[in-house]
Order: structure tokens, then sequence, then C-alpha cells
């Protein structure tokens, strides 16, 4: 996984070799995340009859939820979380090391990046979670996604105990 | 940096935002940039706009306009580069501003007065007009609390 600790000089985090990274698409905004961060494609249709619509109040940007080796996964929706414009997203993206999906507008493209800048001091709300960094991509900055900052351990915890009563704390999506 | 001013002689940056005159303590400002691609990146900070690209650097861009003169600018002609202090770390950010800006030098500025907010460092006179200096580190720290961020604007 690519880093995002700065090198205090040069606020850079530098990696040692190119690594693989999924350039996507959400409302027309431009994001990336490392590649081996995300475990499986698959197209929003694919998720009929598996997912359930499951929106706490507390976490409006979630969506669905679905049982995956045993465990409930949630969706979330990143044209919520980032308070975009909605869209109609194609594809999920399955998350490695975690319980999170994310719903995408479309893949772009694969790249490669060596390094990504720290994201600067100057951003200092939920986005320091959201964020590894930023990447340049041909002369573009796009911010490089933190598989485990979209939905962090105890978002997970208050969302499985939600998901223990679902009557009283989802409302449909 | 501390927002009292001494009574000595210095150089100052004079920016305009809007229809209003403002100056800035020339040693906190790096450079005045055209402006370039900004860069729209969804976040919940209030005040910034995004981020441009300025010599291999990714700064962030800090729209000071509407806080000072309640009114965001529609359209950004340049950047005033300015250093921003967060602990004992500085960082470059981006102030869009309507034009050209000057430098002034040799200028003894007036203390700021008791109630005046916190980012007024003191004043400048200039042919007759009084200008606000301001002191750039508390412009963030009296960031309108639950201001609505820019994530989600048009880019």
């Amino acid at each position: 996984m690519i880093s995002g600790t700065a090198a205090p000089h040069a606020r850079r985090a530098a990696v040692e070799q190119p690594r693989p990274v999924i350039v996507f698409e959400v409302a027309g905004r431009t994001l990336a995340i490392p590649a081996g961060d995300v475990l499986e494609i698959r197209s929003t249709d694919s998720l009929a009859g598996e997912a359930t619509p499951f929106t706490p109040a507390e976490f409006p940007w979630v969506r669905h939820i679905l049982e995956r080796e045993g465990a409930p996964h949630y969706v979330v929706n990143l044209c919520a979380l980032f308070r975009l414009a909605r869209t109609r997203p194609t594809l999920v993206l399955f998350l490695r090391g975690g319980r999170a999906a994310l719903l995408v507008d479309r893949i772009e493209r694969m790249d490669a990046i060596s390094w990504i800048f720290a994201l600067p001091r100057a951003f200092r709300g939920e986005e320091r979670n959201w964020y590894l960094g930023l990447a340049l991509f041909e002369d573009r900055v796009v911010p490089m996604l933190n598989a485990r900052g979209i939905l962090r351990s105890e978002q997970l915890a208050q969302l499985d105990s939600q998901a223990a009563q679902p009557v009283a704390g989802a409302v449909p999506a | 940096m501390s927002g009292a001013l001494e009574a000595t002689e210095k150089a100052y940056v004079l920016l305009r935002l809007g229809e209003r005159q403002f100056a800035v303590p020339a040693e906190q400002v790096e450079e005045l940039a055209a402006a370039g691609q900004l860069e729209k990146i969804p976040h919940t900070t209030p005040q910034l706009e995004g981020v441009i690209l300025r010599r291999k650097r990714v700064l962030a861009v800090r729209d000071v306009a509407r806080q000072l003169t309640g009114r965001s600018l529609p359209l950004h002609r340049f950047y005033l580069v300015v250093k921003q202090q967060y602990g004992a770390v500085t960082e470059s950010e981006a102030i869009p501003v309507t034009g050209d800006c000057e430098l002034l030098t040799g200028v003894v500025a007036l203390p700021r007065g008791e109630h005046e907010p916190e980012y007024a460092a003191g004043w400048i006179e200039l042919g007759g007009e009084q200008i606000l200096v301001l002191d750039i580190s508390k412009l963030v720290a009296d960031e309108p609390a639950g201001a609505p961020d820019s994530a989600g604007k048009s880019a």
C-alpha cells in the first residue's frame, strides 16, 4: 500500500517503485485508489438481490448492506459522502482488508505512480481521513483515496450496531 | 506570526479583493502568480476552494474574500502565494486576488484597535485611505464555525 506519510522536506510521500492505481470518476470528479486496496470490481446490477437498502441517519452516505464471508459489508455512495451532484453509479469497488464497498460512476484507467503529494495542512476536515495524499497525472492533481479512511473502524462498529437493529436504526435508501 | 505590529518601517504587499484593498506584511508573501488550473477536490474545510500546482508543489487555495468582503471572488485573476504557519511548519497557500498587487516599502503601520477582528494586524494609510493589514494566520483561526464547505461545488 502507498504510504500517506510525507517526507517533511519535500512534502511528498515516496514509494520505492511505481505502484498500480485505479483512476475512476465520481460525479465528474477524478479520483484514484491504490489497485492493491481493491479486492473486486463489480457492476451495480450484480448487487441486485444481494444488497439490502440500509441508510442509518448518522451515515447518510451508506446506501446498502450485504453479507460477504459471514460479515456485514457496507456500500458507500461517494457522491453522497463528498456532497457532489447525484449520479447513477455503475460500478462497485469492494475494498481489500475492510468491509466497505464504493459506488463509482466509471473506471477511467489503470495507471502507476511513484509518489504522492501530502495533503496540504490547510485541509483540516474529514478529507484528512479520506485521502492518502494527492497524485499528479499529466499535470492534473487527483486525490488518492485511503481505503481505510472511508469507513473507519469506529464507524464500522457503529454501523454494525445499527445493522443489528435494522428496524430502529435504518430508513429506506 | 504575532498579530501585533511594531512601530517600525516595514514593507507591505497591497492586494485587492473586489472593490476593497488590504495589506499583508511582505515577509509573509512569496509571489504573485497568474491564476492557473484550479483543481477542486472534495473536502469539508471552510474557505478552501481546491488546490493548484505551482513550481512542482501543490498549494491549497484559500478564498478569504468572503470572510473579508462578504462575497467570494467570481473570477480568479491572480494568486497571492503566502506563507502560512502550522505549528512549527510553514506551508505556502494561494489566495485569489482580483488584480495586480503593489509592494509598499518604508511604511509605518498603526496598531489595531481593541474591537477589531483578530485577523486585523493594524492599519496603514495610503492616499488618505486607511487600509487594513491582515494577519494571515488569524484568518484561518477566524474561520466561521460550521460554514458550508466547498465540496460539491462545480469545478
